[in-house]
């Protein structure tokens, strides 16, 4: 399973975050959400950032103490909050800012898909948010991933140069 | 083919693990002159601090070498390396033969060569003895007077854990501010803030001047002629690259060992990766010892990849940090001051909250942020892949949550949805 992003239906209202930080803390709490809409208004362009559960995923390469491992059933990439010991390297690796940290807790956090149920896919009426199912759907989602989330922001920021 | 890895740390055990992916035959040896499995280094201060013990931080779980068949030669050093024989040199005597040898040797601490140096209770903060070693003299001497030598993060680990252990601590900083090679001035004016709030006492723009003891330290001396009493000196002024083995073999060697995209060391067969080894950085255009811990795994894997036979090129690494001081997350990437021709955009700057961005053109060649530091792995990115970012500018201030007020309870009707 992963969360299939599509900026071009995304209309910026971040029901997504409310709903996702609401999950986790009992409050509309931005900063406490796994998903995070970046906004250019100018352009009216909203991109949401979250984890893409990607194959090869930087954030566990890079954790000291391999606390971030696949879940077995839902293919989400899980934080063990008990082994997380704070040091923010994968927040500092992921190119999507998929990871971030609650100084609170003093541990990093991430999408774990809610467990295979995500409240953001039910709360995004525009359908920008869209829970993928099954293996077959692997490669399909990388060139989304690129093409979608990182791509468009490379080119646009080309052409917004001018 | 006989693997030999010299360092046992993120990239070495990131190199072993990489080569096993490939090579399943192959015979692999890891030779650390430390005594411990591998574990993480970021987290020594943690084990100071009385909040973790040695067998939390482990990188790997017990039983990994075994499940890897990975030989680990533990606590024994390598003094010298012949790459014509393709032999490894231990100090007691033994002899390690290779095909392919990966230097991952890291980098050590750099003390000061002032007056006194030679006195019992000076040390660096780079190992886990290190670590349990300062620990214990605390526990057995509790009220220690204690100064901290350098402002970087590893001294501003070192003092939290200090003073989260009920003791005191002096910070003797040499530069104007803390944490100069990560922040700005004032992105370390609130951590600095913070910290006095919480009782250190930073002693910043003055440098060490002499140790004093006799057999064993009783004060440091600053350059200002300040006397301050001291039973131990914790110093932590940067790290310098292990070089002594890759100079001995004749290896090419800059501020670290030089090595392509590959990993490949001026010689064949032999592959650097890690705080040793100088890779050529995005961000200042040349090569540059990165010492990080994302940059080790990346370079190991690379290194690990290649030794088994891939031709993979290694991600790009840049100068990267994340880290919190009591309570405060900052975070920094690239260059956090802007050179002739950078463009400075500071976001959000006020109490407790600093978000600034350095452009050069239309790409991104810095950042340094106080608050919520959840970008800082897409500026990274954006960075180190060289992605034009120029978009970001228009848009600064927009995605900046206010990040201690905005707490709003929802209404009822959102309850029982």
């Amino acid at each position: 399973m992963y969360l299939d992003v599509n900026p071009e239906l995304c209309t910026g209202c971040s029901l997504c975050e409310a709903f996702c930080s609401f999950r986790r803390e009992k409050a509309i709490w931005p900063t406490k959400s796994c998903i995070s809409v970046l906004k250019y208004e100018r352009e009216a362009l909203y991109i949401p950032f979250t984890c893409q559960q990607c194959e090869k995923a930087i954030c566990a390469e890079v954790c000291p103490v391999q606390a971030i491992k696949r879940n077995a059933h839902t293919r989400a990439w899980e934080i063990d909050a008990n082994k997380c010991m704070g040091c923010k390297m994968c927040v500092a690796s992921c190119p999507l800012g998929g990871v971030a940290f609650d100084p609170h807790r003093g541990r990093a956090f991430k999408c774990d898909l809610c467990g295979g149920d995500p409240e953001c896919v039910k709360v995004c009426a525009p359908g920008a948010l869209k829970l993928v199912k099954g293996p077959e759907v692997v490669l399909a989602k990388r060139r989304r991933v690129t093409q979608n989330m990182l791509h468009l922001l490379q080119n646009w920021g080309v052409e917004t140069h001018v | 083919m006989r693997y030999l890895i010299i360092g046992n740390s993120a990239a070495g055990v990131t190199a072993a693990e990489a080569i096993r992916k490939i090579d399943t035959k192959g015979e692999i040896t890891i030779v650390s002159d430390e005594p411990y499995p591998a574990y993480s280094r970021i987290f020594i201060t943690n084990v100071l601090a009385g909040k973790a013990r040695p067998e939390n931080i482990l990188m790997r779980p017990p039983g990994f070498y075994e499940e890897f068949q990975i030989k680990a030669v533990l606590g024994q050093k390598v003094v010298q390396i012949d790459p014509a024989n393709h032999e490894a040199y231990l100090e007691k005597g033994a002899v390690l033969t290779f095909d392919r040898l990966l230097l991952a040797t890291g980098a050590s601490p750099q003390l000061p060569s002032v007056p006194g140096s030679g006195l019992r209770g000076i040390t660096g903060m780079r190992t886990l003895a290190d670590a349990l070693e300062v620990a214990k003299r605390i526990e057995d001497t509790p009220g220690l007077p204690v100064v901290v030598v350098g402002g970087g993060l590893v001294s501003l680990k070192v003092t939290e854990a200090l003073i989260g252990r009920g003791g005191e601590a002096t910070l003797i900083v040499k530069s104007p501010q803390v944490l100069s090679q990560m922040l700005d001035e004032r992105a370390a004016g609130i951590i600095q803030r913070r910290m006095a709030d919480a009782g250190v006492t930073i002693r910043l723009g003055c440098d060490l001047r002499a140790y004093e003891g006799e057999g064993e330290l009783e004060a440091v001396y600053l350059e200002d002629g300040q006397e301050i009493a001291a039973r131990l000196a914790i110093v932590a002024k940067g790290v310098r690259p292990n070089l002594e083995l890759a100079q001995g073999a004749g290896l090419h060697v800059n501020q670290g060992i030089v090595v392509n995209p590959y990993q490949e060391t001026s010689r064949e067969g032999i592959y650097a990766a890690g705080d040793v080894a100088e890779a050529y950085d995005p961000v200042r255009q040349q090569g540059s010892v990165n010492a990080m811990w994302p940059n080790a795994v990346f370079q190991g894997e690379a290194a690990g990849l290649n030794m088994a036979g891939q031709r993979v090129a290694c991600r790009p690494g840049t100068r990267v940090n994340a880290a919190s001081f009591l309570g405060l997350q900052a975070a920094s990437v690239g260059r956090v001051r802007p050179l002739d021709g950078d463009e400075e955009e500071v976001v959000v700057n006020r109490e407790g909250y600093y978000h600034k961005l350095v452009f050069r053109e239309e790409f991104l060649v810095g950042a340094v942020i106080v608050g919520d530091i959840r970008s800082i792995g897409h500026y990274r990115w954006l960075i180190a892949e060289q992605k034009p970012a120029h978009f970001l500018r228009r848009e600064l201030g927009r995605k900046i949550y206010n990040f201690s007020a905005y707490r709003l309870q929802v209404a009822p009707w959102c309850r029982e949805a």
